[in-house]
C-alpha cells in the first residue's frame, strides 16, 4: 500500500538528554539532517514545544495500535509502525506467501456484488467483489493475477472485518499441479 | 401542549445539537443509543438514555419499534428524527403519532408524497415550480428504460425512484452506458430501498445545487430562510455549504425563494424543511448573460423533509435557531417570526469533516480517535459527534463534525475556515481535513464560481501537494524530535492510552535524569 500523501520519510531521532520532574520535562535531541541539537519541551501530556534553528513548533503527538499520529502547526501527519502491516486486502494477501491469496473485508459492509465464480481467472487488478458500507461501494480487487480457489460470501451478506470471502490461486501452480 | 421530555432518535452530531437546544429550553432530552455508542457524546449530553440494540442500524437506529419502547419507557412526549435514519420514514411519523407522541416534523402523507420523487415531481409541476425533465417508464424493463432515454437525450441521470442521498443513482453520457447503469442503480435501489422502480431525468451541464430553508406551522404559514449553496459535492454527498449563494442576482434569489414557499404550500408542509434545486447558469452555456434573454434554468430536484445536515450556516447568517423554532412548533405554537424577521447578516460557510482516506479512493475510515481537539474563537462553531477517546465505527455515517464559521464578508468567512481547519486536531483516524482545506483555497472556490462538477474535475489537483509543503522539512524533524521525547517519557505507553506499569521504571519524583543516546527508528 503507498504511503500517506501526508506522511513523508520520518526522520531518525536520536535523544541525547532528557530531563524531566513531576510536571514538566524537556531534552536535546539530535536529528538526522539537523546540524545543531534540538529542543523539547513538554507542554501537556500529549504537546511539546520543539525548537529547531530558533523556530518553535507547537506539536500534539498520539501513538496508535498501528502508526504513531502527530499534529504539527495544522498539519497531520500518521506514520505507521514499522512491523506492522494495514489490514488491507492487498496486504493480506501480500502476506499470504506462495501461491494462495484470501480476501478479506476490511470493514462491517454489505456485498453489493459478487462479480467472480470459482475457477474464473483473474487478472491483476480486477474486481472480485463489490462491498457497501456507508453509502458507498467499495470494490475489493485482486492483487495479481490468480485463478478464483473459493468464495465464501454470497450476495447481500452483511460481512465483518477480516473475514475471508474469496481464496485465491496462483494460476501456474493450478495449471501444473505439485511440482517433485 | 409544549414538549416537556424529548426523545432524539439519532446520534452523532446531530443529537448532540439536538439535547444542546433541549436544555436551553429546559425540555428533558432522552438519547437512544446501540450498544456501541453507551459512551459516546450524544449519550452522554443528555438526561437520559436508552441502549435499544445491537450496532447494526435496522436493529437500533432504524429500528421503529425500539425507539417507540424507548419512548414509552422514560415517558416522553415527543421524538425528534434528526436527519438521515428514520427521519424521511412515513411509518415512523405515523407510529409516533399511534402512540400518541409528537412527531417533529412533518405529517406521515406529507413525508411520503415527497419522498416519492415521481410523486412530488408530479406535485411541482401542478404547483408550477419548474422541474427538470424527465419520465418514468410504465414499462420498467430494459428497454422500456432505453426507449424513455432515447425520447429525453443524453447526458441524462438514471435515479432510483424511492432514492436519496445519491443511492440508486447513475450518470449517463450516451446510449452505450445505459444498459450498465441501469443495472448498478436497480440493484442498489433495490438493496436501499426495497423498490427497483427508475427514472430517467435530463443532466444539467455543470449545474449548481442550491437550496432554499422553509419552515411552516399548522396554521399552513410558510417563511423562507434564504438560501444555501450546496454545489461542493462528491458523488451527490455535500463537502461544504455556504450561505448566501455567491454571485446570485437579487431576481434569480427571489425567483427561488418564490418557488420554495409555493413548493411548500403546495406539499401541505409542517415544520422544517428544505427544497433542493438545481441551477443552471446560462452564462456557463456561452450565451451572453446581460440580454436578458437568457435566464438561468431553475429546476426543482427534491424537498427534504427535515432538519438538514447545513442547517447551522442558515442559522449563522439569520441569527435564528431552526431547533427551537421546530420544537415550538410541533409543540402547537404559530411561526416564530414574520417574513420580514428574517435578515440575511454576513456569510457563513459550512466544512463536512468525514472519516475516510480521501486517497485511497475515499474509503470510510475507522479507529479510536487518540486526540479530537476543536478550534474555538469569535464566528466558528463546531457541531462534534465525536470526542478524544471514541471508537469511530464504520456502521455509520462517516460525518464526524461540522466547522461553520461566520464574518461580515464572504472572503473573511472563508479564511476564518481555513484558520480554524489549522487549528483542528484529529489522530487516531483519517479524515479529510486537508482536502477540504485545499478547497477552500482553490482559485475558484475564491472566486465563488463553482458547481456541482468542481470536486469531482478537480479532485487531482486538490488532492496533490499543495504549493509544495511536503518539501517543508520542519514539521516532520520536529515530530520526529517530540515522539522520541514521549517514548522516553511514556516507556509503557499502549495504544489505547494505559500504561504498563513493570515498564514504568522512572522515579518521577527524581529532578534529574540523564539518559544514554536512544535511537528511534
Amino acid at each position: 500500500m503507498a504511503a500517506d500523501m501526508t506522511t513523508p520519510r520520518r526522520p531518525a531521532a536520536t535523544v541525547q538528554t532528557l530531563t524531566r520532574n513531576a510536571d514538566a520535562a524537556s531534552g536535546q535531541i539530535q536529528i538526522d539532517g539537523v546540524d545543531s541539537p534540538v529542543d523539547v519541551r513538554r507542554l501537556d501530556r500529549d504537546s511539546y514545544e520543539v525548537t529547531i534553528d530558533g523556530h518553535p513548533f507547537e506539536v500534539i503527538v498520539a501513538t496508535g495500535p498501528d502508526a504513531d499520529w502527530g499534529w504539527v502547526h495544522g498539519r497531520t501527519f500518521r506514520w505507521p509502525h514499522v512491523t506492522q502491516r494495514e489490514g488491507t486486502a492487498e496486504a493480506l494477501a501480500e502476506d499470504a506467501t506462495g501461491a494462495a491469496a484470501d480476501i478479506a473485508s476490511t470493514m462491517p459492509a454489505t456485498v453489493s456484488q459478487l462479480a467472480v465464480t470459482v475457477g474464473q481467472r483473474v487478472s491483476r487488478g480486477d474486481t472480485l467483489v463489490m462491498l457497501e458500507a456507508m453509502k458507498m461501494e467499495i470494490p475489493l480487487r485482486a492483487p495479481r493475477d490468480a485463478h478464483v480457489a473459493a468464495i465464501h460470501c454470497a450476495e447481500g451478506d452483511t460481512v465483518e472485518p477480516g473475514v475471508i470471502l474469496v481464496e485465491l490461486a496462483d494460476v501456474d501452480t493450478s495449471a501444473e499441479g505439485p511440482d517433485g | 401542549m409544549s414538549i416537556r421530555r424529548l426523545l432524539i432518535a439519532n446520534r452523532g452530531e446531530i443529537a448532540v445539537r439536538i439535547i444542546r437546544a433541549c436544555r436551553e429550553l429546559e425540555i428533558e432530552s432522552v438519547a437512544v443509543c446501540s450498544t456501541i455508542d453507551a459512551r459516546t457524546p450524544h449519550a452522554r449530553a443528555a438526561d437520559r438514555c436508552v441502549t435499544i440494540g445491537p450496532p447494526r442500524p435496522v436493529d437500533s437506529y432504524l429500528s421503529i419499534g425500539a425507539i417507540i419502547d424507548a419512548a414509552r419507557q422514560t415517558g416522553a412526549d415527543a421524538v425528534h428524527p434528526g436527519y438521515g435514519f428514520l427521519s424521511e420514514n412515513p411509518e415512523m411519523a405515523a407510529a409516533c403519532v399511534e402512540a400518541g407522541l409528537i412527531w417533529v416534523g412533518p405529517p406521515a402523507d406529507v413525508i411520503a408524497r415527497l419522498g416519492s420523487k415521481i410523486e412530488a415531481r408530479r406535485l411541482m409541476v401542478a404547483a408550477g415550480v419548474p422541474v427538470v425533465p424527465g419520465d418514468t417508464p410504465h414499462d420498467q424493463s430494459d428497454a422500456g428504460l432505453s426507449d424513455a432515454a432515447r425520447r429525453l437525450g443524453f447526458p441524462l441521470l438514471v435515479k432510483a425512484s424511492a432514492g436519496g442521498g445519491g443511492r440508486g443513482m447513475r450518470a449517463v453520457g450516451s446510449a452505450h452506458e445505459l444498459a450498465d447503469a441501469v443495472h448498478s442503480a436497480r440493484r442498489e435501489a433495490l438493496a436501499a430501498f426495497g423498490d427497483g422502480t427508475l427514472y430517467v431525468e435530463r443532466l444539467l451541464r455543470r449545474p449548481r445545487h442550491i437550496e432554499v430553508q422553509v419552515i411552516a406551522d399548522h396554521e399552513g404559514r410558510v417563511i423562507h430562510l434564504h438560501e444555501r449553496e450546496c454545489s461542493i459535492q462528491r458523488r451527490h454527498q455535500k463537502v461544504i455549504e455556504e450561505s448566501p449563494a455567491p454571485h446570485l442576482s437579487p431576481a434569480l434569489r427571489a425567483r427561488l425563494t418564490q418557488a420554495a414557499v409555493t413548493a411548500a404550500q403546495a406539499a401541505g408542509y409542517r415544520n422544517a424543511g428544505t427544497v433542493e434545486f438545481l441551477v443552471e447558469d446560462a452564462s456557463d452555456r456561452g450565451a451572453p448573460g446581460h440580454d436578458g434573454g437568457h435566464e438561468p434554468v431553475v429546476a426543482f430536484l427534491e424537498m427534504n423533509t427535515r432538519l438538514q445536515v447545513e442547517h447551522a450556516i442558515t442559522e449563522a447568517v439569520t441569527g435564528r435557531d431552526l431547533v427551537h423554532a421546530q420544537l415550538a412548533i410541533a409543540g402547537g405554537a404559530p411561526l416564530p417570526w414574520t417574513q420580514e424577521d428574517i435578515q440575511v447578516r454576513g456569510h457563513a460557510i459550512e466544512c463536512r469533516l468525514y472519516a475516510e482516506r480521501p486517497h485511497e479512493g475515499f474509503i470510510p475510515d475507522a479507529g479510536r480517535l487518540l486526540r479530537f481537539q476543536e478550534p474555538t474563537g469569535p464566528g466558528i462553531r463546531v457541531d462534534a459527534g465525536v470526542a478524544t477517546g471514541d471508537t469511530v465505527s464504520t456502521h455509520y455515517d462517516a460525518l464526524l463534525a461540522k466547522i461553520v464559521t461566520h464574518a461580515d464578508t464572504r472572503d473573511a468567512a472563508l479564511a476564518r475556515a481555513r484558520a480554524a481547519l489549522d487549528r483542528l486536531v484529529v489522530l487516531g483516524v483519517r479524515t479529510n481535513a486537508r482536502l477540504l482545506s485545499s478547497i477552500l483555497s482553490h482559485p475558484r472556490m475564491r472566486a465563488g464560481h463553482v458547481d456541482t462538477a468542481f470536486l469531482e474535475s478537480e479532485i487531482d489537483a486538490l488532492l496533490a501537494d499543495p504549493a509544495g509543503a511536503e518539501d517543508e522539512p520542519g514539521p516532520a524533524l520536529a515530530l520526529s524530535a517530540a515522539l522520541a521525547v514521549h517514548r522516553r517519557l511514556e516507556p509503557g505507553l499502549r495504544p489505547d492510552g494505559s500504561i504498563q506499569t513493570d515498564a514504568a521504571v522512572q522515579d518521577p519524583q527524581d529532578p534529574w535524569t540523564t539518559l544514554g543516546a536512544w535511537r528511534l527508528t
